[in-house]
């Protein structure tokens, strides 16, 4: 049933949890690292590293590096989520006809098409954008991502998605989560789960969301649902103080610190008897919360980074300097190893989000300002660092919007048809795959659900959607539950 | 129903898939007991505490937890319950013991949940396209604010990170039994946070109160607070060592309340 390289995920449905619990040795015992390593400490992240190297049993740390369920190039993920639904008419999706048709309604033959707030009957908008040919691929890009549109052909789009829910928040669970109701793992919980983390000393899955507010679909877009608290994603912002709880209350000194620390590795130390994994792995996930006390800070300071990459980032600029800022740390956090990062642009007040009910052209172009310049950076970026191999980038929304207007001169949500691209890591790059009709409304050909960008980004990290489940309720439960079909066209 | 009672005591149920006794659940490990169980709920009436009673006097239940190789060689995962099994608190019990070992607990019954305060960082998560303040109104009264976890408002989108790092579930899907996982979050939560240097605090003040600053009585009396029992001879003197080299009683507290013996039923 599996392949042989293949471990059966750890399975759980019975409260004894995965991690531990159950006997077994692990090769080297607590002891004999403490005696050959001579310094508690020391020998205590020691086992760690070799657990998490395979050397003890995976057990005993959940997020041990897994190996993947076939070979593929991506190591890392990096999902840019733009918050409120762009508008694939207006930037990688172009349609003459709307400028043809403009002011006219949808031909009967398309039938009526509610959304959200509008009926149907409103007139169609041409966009207000020009589309040029990109790279050598002649991609069209509308004149929205100017900067963006120089990394074409390092880029496969998807224009023909489609979702289940026209609302914002069921709508993002299901491309977070894969179901329209809160309370699924997210793809990031999946993966890290699926693959562990190769970072010791920073989260695995870390989540960026807008400072001005989080998405609709709230915490529940990053949360580990049924899966252990161990495949959460952890909040990281920059500054001094990254994670919560990661530096001690004021007042607490660190010298006062690392000795309570002592003295509590002490007396655990007393209670742990040799092979007892679970007490062991507790034991570590301190050493491991310590040392994130310094490398979370280090990941997060870009005080090293070069005036030139500043720059590129658009750090300088006000409109670019947030999203830019956070592109930055997506390098550097997919270079020190962490797995999946989990960015947003928009969240919070309307105004801050992707969500062009009306004036499209204010509202585009102010978010596309913020994210146009910083996302071309990092993929410039992370390529001439040799990092987009290891990379997969993905940017995406919960929808797209309507060829039709609201309100004169923007538009509502369209779950029927809308493009989502891909790059880096094991992505074939300049293409285009699927399309939607002559106005933008439906996929038509080729239409891909969220399962299937699902099953694709699992392939694309190396992982199998049927093997990667968890046991619960009674259900293999798995990201794509029924199963999607992975666009083999996307990968190289 | 005996079989989740039996879970709630022993750590497994009977049936390891308690939501589920269809062709994709666990096989029961003893049947016998199980129908056994079964019928006795019924003929003492459908009652859970007489069953509950049952369970907790069964030499079963009375067992340590201490391993025992051979036996482990034979059924490592403890199917057949030859030692207890140990079990880790759940978020809402690390909580409650916190506030009970610091004295802050308040026991009250009944009422309306509280909402007690969240971090900035959890606060900002609240989703609105509008007005940013007074969305999260912190039950006024830090005595009320220490009611135990059963009455915390659980608000599917603003989760407490204490308890949402120790597994507590997301009320979102049926969960028939929690994972138990450990992770670096944990020890921050636990270690960090104002909620747990508070309390901490409190705790180092009551065993001054208590033991007019007696050294040993501080000592004696935190250990039979947090672990309930007695210190040995060389965690006295590791207790003494870190107080006499300048260590204060509020760290070594707070210390107590992060051991593995403090969320872990032995």
């Amino acid at each position: 049933m599996y392949p042989e390289n293949f471990k059966k995920p750890p399975v759980d449905d019975a409260g004894a949890s995965e991690c531990v619990c159950s006997g077994g040795q692990p090769a080297v015992t607590r002891r004999d690292a403490l005696v050959r390593a001579a310094h508690g400490f020391g020998a205590l992240a020691l086992q760690y590293l070799l657990a998490r190297d395979g050397y003890a049993k995976a057990r005993m740390n959940p997020l041990a590096a897994k190996p993947q369920h076939f070979p593929a190039k991506a190591k890392s993920v990096i999902f840019l989520y733009m918050v409120g639904a762009p508008s694939h008419v207006d930037t990688f999706d172009p349609k003459p006809a709307l400028k043809k048709y403009e002011g006219q309604q949808l031909p009967p033959s398309f039938g009526k098409v509610p959304s959200q707030f509008t009926n149907g009957d409103t007139p169609l908008l041409a966009s207000p954008w020009t589309f040029k040919k990109c790279g050598q691929s002649g991609i069209e890009v509308s004149s929205l991502f100017p900067h963006f549109a120089d990394c074409v052909d390092d880029v496969c789009f998807v224009r023909s998605f489609y979702t289940e829910s026209v609302v914002h928040a069921p709508a993002m669970y299901q491309v977070h989560t894969g179901r329209i109701l809160m309370g699924y793992p997210s793809m990031g919980s999946w993966i890290t789960y699926g693959l562990g983390s190769e970072s010791d000393n920073l989260p695995s899955y870390v989540v960026m969301p807008q400072p001005e507010g989080t998405p609709e679909g709230g915490t529940p877009c990053w949360n580990a649902g049924f899966l252990p608290a161990v495949y959460q994603g952890t909040l990281l912002r920059s500054g001094p103080n990254p994670i919560l709880n990661l530096k001690p209350p004021a007042g607490m000194t660190p010298g006062r610190q690392h000795a309570t620390l002592e003295l509590l590795q002490k007396m655990n130390d007393l209670d742990t008897p040799d092979g007892d994994t679970e007490l062991a792995a507790r034991i570590s996930s301190y050493e491991l919360a310590f040392k994130m006390q310094s490398h979370a800070p280090e990941a997060v300071d870009i005080s090293q980074e070069s005036e030139s990459t500043r720059l590129m980032y658009g750090l300088d600029q006000k409109h670019t300097a947030d999203f830019g800022m956070r592109c930055l740390l997506a390098r550097r956090l997919v270079e020190r190893g962490v797995r999946f990062v989990h960015l947003y642009s928009g969240g919070g007040p309307i105004i801050m989000q992707w969500d062009a009910h009306k004036d499209l052209v204010f509202n585009h172009e102010k978010m596309c300002g913020h994210t146009d310049q910083p996302i071309a950076a990092l993929l410039r970026d992370l390529k001439q660092r040799g990092l987009l191999d290891s990379t997969l980038v993905v940017w995406g929304s919960e929808f797209g919007r309507l060829p039709m207007s609201q309100s004169g001169n923007g538009r509502d949500h369209n779950p029927h048809g809308f493009t989502m691209w891909f790059a880096g890591g094991g992505v074939k790059g300049g293409q285009l795959i699927g399309e939607t009709d002559e106005f933008g409304l439906r996929g038509v050909g080729e239409r891909y659900h969220m399962r299937d960008f699902h099953s694709t980004i699992l392939r694309l990290v190396g992982l199998d959607q049927n093997q990667l489940w968890y046991l619960h309720n009674g259900r293999h439960e798995k990201l794509t539950d029924f199963g999607g079909k992975v666009i083999d066209k996307v990968v190289a | 129903m005996v079989n989740r009672i039996w879970q709630l005591r022993m750590g497994t149920g009977i049936v390891a898939t308690p939501n589920d006794f269809g062709v994709l659940g666990e096989r029961p490990v003893n049947q016998k007991l199980l129908d056994w169980l079964a019928v006795e709920f019924v003929e003492r009436g459908w009652s859970v505490k007489a069953i509950d009673r049952m369970i907790v006097l069964s030499s079963a239940y009375q067992q340590v937890s201490a391993a025992d190789p051979v036996k482990a060689g034979i059924d490592p995962d403890n199917k057949l319950y030859w030692r207890m099994n140990r079990k880790r608190l759940e978020a809402e019990l690390v909580r409650d013991s916190v506030l009970a070992v610091s004295g802050d607990l308040n026991p009250r019954l009944g009422g309306k949940p509280i909402r007690v305060p969240i971090d900035r960082e959890v606060y900002d998560l609240i989703f609105t396209e509008g007005e940013r303040d007074g969305l999260w109104p912190v039950t006024p009264g830090e005595n009320e604010q220490h009611r135990r976890s059963l009455y915390l408002l659980n608000k599917r989108t603003v989760r407490l990170p204490l308890m949402m790092a120790f597994d507590q579930p997301d009320t979102m899907t049926s969960c028939p039994a929690r994972p138990v996982s450990i992770h670096a979050l944990q020890a921050l939560s636990l270690f960090n946070s104002d909620f747990m240097r508070g309390e901490s605090n409190r705790f180092a003040a009551r065993l001054e109160r208590e033991c007019e600053h007696d050294r040993g009585c501080e000592l004696r009396r935190a250990y039979k607070l947090a672990l309930a029992r007695t210190p040995r001879p060389t965690e006295m003197k590791m207790g003494r060592e870190f107080l006499a080299g300048g260590g204060n009683l509020a760290d070594l507290c707070l210390a107590m309340m992060n051991r593995n013996e403090f969320v872990y039923v032995p």
